[in-house]
C-alpha cells in the first residue's frame, strides 16, 4: 500500500515499490520475504498484491509450525537447518502454485 | 504420545501393516497392467525398484519392512501410463531419498513421500505430467477432468469401467474401492478420512459455482459428483495417501478437519485453475496443515518420532 501511495505522491516512478520494500525490510526483517514480493512481479491491482502478501504470511505461519515437528536428531547433519527448511519451502511453493490461478 | 500409559500393544507392526497395504494395492496394480499393457508393468516395476534400491542404500535395516515397496507402488499409480521408465525410476528414488530419508526416515516425514515426489517431478519436468490427452494403443483421448480440451463428457459406464484416460491408479476404480475397503475392514486405516474426503468432494461438486474455465469448455464437470469421485485421483488419495498414519493428524476430530482441507483444495483446483487434477497437491497441502491441526485439537506441537517429548 505504501508503494502505491508513494508512487502517486513522489516522483519515484518504478522505484517506488523497491524503495518501500527495502524500507519495510529494514523496519521488520521478519517480513522481508513479504516485502520483497513487492519488488519481483508486476501486480495487476492492489488487491492482487495484498492477496499474495497474505498468502505468504499464511504460509509463514504454516512453516513456523511445521519446523517444530522436524526431528533434527533423526535428520542427517548435512541437511539440518536451512537445507531442510529450503526443501519445505520448495514443496509448499509447488503445492500452492495453483492458488495463483484463483 | 497423546495420553499417559499404560499402553496395550495392538499386535500390529509396521511390516504387517505394509504387507496389508501391498495386498490391497495388488488388484489396482494388476488392473493397471491389464488396462494399459506391459508398458504400465515397466513403469510400476521401475518406480518400485527405484524406491526399494534407494531404501537399501540409505537404510538397509528398513529395506525389508516393505514400506519402500508401498511408497514405490503408490507413486507408480500416480503416474500416467505414458511415463518413461527412467522417470518412474527417478521418481521412486526421490520419494524415498527426499520424501522420506531427508526428513529422518520412517515415522519422521512431514509429507507423503509418493505425493512429494509426484509434485516435485511435476514442477521439474512438467511436460510429462501436464498433458491433458493420452495416447494408449494408438488411440488418443482426453482426461475427463481436463478443461479446454474439446473433449466430450464421459458416461457413467465409461467412468466405472475405466474407459477414461488417467493415471495408472484410475485404470479400474472398482479395484481402488475394493482395496480401500479391505484396508478399512482390517482397521489398517481410519475410515473417517476417506469418508470425509469423498463426502466433501461430492458435496462441492454439487454446490460450487461454475467458473469461466468450465463454462463452454467442460460443462460436465458441474453437478457431477461421480465424475469427481472416480474420474481423477480422488479414490487413491482418499484410501491410500491421506490415511498414511505418519502424515495424518492424531485425533479423530483432527483427521476430519484434515480430510476437509484436502477435499476443499482438490475441488478448488479442479474448478478454478487450468490443472486437470491435483490430488497429490491436495495431499501435500493437507500434510502441511497437520501440525496446526494437532496443535488446535490436541494442544501439542511436536508429537511423534524419536526424541519427541511427552505432553
Amino acid at each position: 500500500m505504501l508503494a502505491y501511495g508513494l508512487g502517486d505522491y513522489l516522483p519515484l516512478g518504478r522505484f517506488a515499490a523497491p524503495i518501500t520494500a527495502l524500507a519495510a525490510v529494514a523496519l521488520a526483517p521478519r517480513w522481508a520475504p513479504v516485502s520483497l514480493l513487492l519488488v519481483v512481479p508486476v501486480y495487476g491491482s492492489l488487491i492482487q498484491s495484498l492477496g499474495v502478501a497474505a498468502t505468504w504470511l499464511g504460509l509463514d505461519v504454516v512453516l513456523d509450525v511445521l519446523v517444530t515437528r522436524i526431528h533434527n536428531d533423526a535428520i542427517t547433519p548435512r541437511l539440518r537447518g536451512w537445507p531442510i527448511r529450503l526443501l519445505i519451502v520448495g514443496v509448499l511453493y509447488y503445492t500452492c502454485l495453483p492458488l495463483a490461478w484463483l | 504420545m497423546t495420553t499417559t500409559g499404560p499402553f496395550i500393544h495392538s499386535g500390529q507392526t509396521s511390516r504387517k501393516i505394509m504387507v496389508m497395504v501391498l495386498v490391497s494395492l495388488a488388484p489396482i496394480l494388476l488392473a493397471a497392467v491389464v488396462r494399459y499393457g506391459a508398458g504400465a508393468g515397466v513403469v510400476i516395476a521401475c518406480a518400485v525398484a527405484g524406491a526399494w534400491l534407494t531404501e537399501l542404500v540409505l537404510d538397509r535395516a528398513q529395506a525389508f519392512d516393505c514400506s519402500a515397496l508401498v511408497t514405490g507402488a503408490i507413486f507408480a499409480l500416480l503416474l500416467p501410463p505414458t511415463t518413461p521408465w527412467w522417470l518412474a525410476l527417478v521418481g521412486g528414488a526421490v520419494a524415498i531419498g527426499i520424501g522420506k530419508h531427508a526428513f529422518g526416515g520412517l515415522g519422521c516425514n512431514l509429507f507423503n513421500p509418493a505425493a512429494l515426489s509426484r509434485v516435485l517431478l511435476m514442477g521439474l519436468v512438467p511436460a510429462y505430467f501436464f498433458s491433458t490427452t493420452w495416447t494408449i494403443d494408438g488411440m488418443t483421448a482426453a482426461s475427463p477432468l481436463a478443461k479446454e480440451s474439446g473433449a466430450i463428457g464421459p458416461t457413467i459406464r465409461e467412468l466405472l469401467g475405466g474407459d477414461t484416460p488417467g493415471s495408472l491408479g484410475q485404470a479400474l476404480p472398482h479395484t481402488v474401492l475394493l482395496g480401500g475397503l479391505l484396508l478399512a475392514g482390517l482397521r489398517a486405516i481410519d475410515w473417517r478420512i476417506p469418508l470425509t474426503y469423498l463426502a466433501v468432494v461430492a458435496f462441492l461438486a454439487l454446490v460450487l459455482p461454475a467458473s469461466s474455465r468450465i463454462e463452454g469448455h467442460a460443462p460436465w464437470l458441474l453437478g457431477n459428483p461421480l465424475l469427481h469421485l472416480v474420474g481423477g485421483g480422488s479414490l487413491m488419495v482418499a484410501f491410500f495417501m491421506l490415511t498414511d498414519p505418519v502424515t495424518a493428524p492424531f485425533s479423530p476430530d483432527g483427521r476430519i478437519v484434515f480430510a476437509i482441507v484436502a477435499g476443499l483444495y482438490t475441488m478448488l483446483v479442479r474448478f478454478y485453475t487450468p490443472y486437470p487434477d491435483c490430488a497429490a497437491l491436495a495431499v501435500l497441502l493437507a500434510n502441511a496443515t497437520v501440525p496446526l491441526i494437532d496443535r488446535a485439537t490436541l494442544g501439542i506441537g511436536r508429537v511423534s518420532g524419536p526424541g519427541a517429548p511427552e505432553s
